[in-house]
């Protein structure tokens, strides 16, 4: 059985890339506050829509 | 054998997670080799290891670097500390260099020329030096304690390093004994969690730095040449 969460006895590629791009994403966005002046909403908000992003495409791809 | 593989990976980014969410706001120990060094040792978080008296071990490391220093060629003093000039008053003919230590800086001190030390002279927890307990350069610091090291120096006449800690941290370390002779830009002593250095210069010698400036031990001038 192939679906997005589980194919052929372990996680679905697609749905684990997703876990390991969102923890990087947390760490890349930690980084970023920590090392840029901007505004902690604007960085959320840039963060968000960078993680969208990789998942849409993360999705594409599966 | 892949979900073998994918359970690994999962467990160790949960437990960077976790980390990272037990540490916040401080940063977390994966993160900290990419950062540098104000923001990788907040200061919030050292203030809270002076509290408890558990410092990061690689937070020592850094504060007890003593890197090798080369002196200018021109004769002139040097800066007897790494940090920021933060005022040069002159008060009966001497200059007060002041200069502020973070607690990223380098601790070590400096020689700022060649001489003889003729005098080092502890002031603990009752010093008082005839203005209250503070000079003006001091105003901000509540409790200092000091140790003045005072070099006769053939080029400059005589001078004095005032190494100032505070009654928190109370921790000096002069290295040269009375009557030693020092080379300029020979490590003259060490403070523990200090913060302040101060170098009285004679008037005479006009100084090449100003307030706000950024000045290495052993490496920036002070002043240019010396007496002819």
């Amino acid at each position: 059985m192939t679906s997005f969460f589980w194919s052929n006895g372990h996680l679905g590629w697609a749905f684990f890339g997703v876990l390991v791009y969102s923890v990087l994403c947390l760490l890349a966005g930690d980084i970023v506050w920590r090392l840029t002046p901007a505004p902690f909403r604007k960085i959320l908000a840039v963060m968000a829509l960078v993680w969208v992003a990789g998942v849409v495409a993360l999705v594409a791809l599966w | 054998m892949a979900l073998l593989m994918q359970a690994l990976i999962l467990s160790s980014l949960m437990a960077t997670v976790v980390m990272w969410a037990v540490r916040f706001p401080y940063p977390t120990p994966w993160l900290r080799v990419l950062l540098p060094a104000r923001k990788r040792w907040p200061e919030r978080e050292i203030r809270d290891w002076l509290q408890n008296g558990r410092f990061h071990p690689a937070f020592l490391r850094f504060f007890n670097r003593d890197p090798e220093r080369e002196p200018p060629s021109d004769p002139g003093l040097v800066a007897p500390a790494d940090g920021l000039v933060t005022s040069a008053e002159v008060r009966d003919g001497i200059r007060y260099l002041v200069i502020a230590l973070s607690f990223w800086d380098m601790h070590v001190q400096r020689s700022p020329a060649a001489g003889r030390v003729v005098a080092i002279e502890p002031n603990g927890d009752e010093y008082m030096d005839g203005e209250g307990r503070n000079f003006s350069f001091l105003r901000e610091k509540h409790c200092p304690v000091q140790t003045r090291v005072v070099i006769d120096t053939p080029s400059h006449g005589r001078l004095a390093v005032r190494l100032i800690t505070s009654v928190a941290a109370r921790r000096i370390e002069v290295w040269p004994d009375e009557g030693d002779t020092l080379a300029r830009g020979q490590r003259l002593g060490r403070i523990l969690l200090g913060s302040t250095v101060v170098l009285e210069i004679p008037e005479r010698f006009p100084i090449c730095v100003e307030r706000g400036q950024r000045v290495w031990a052993g490496e920036t001038l002070v002043t240019a040449g010396a007496m002819s």
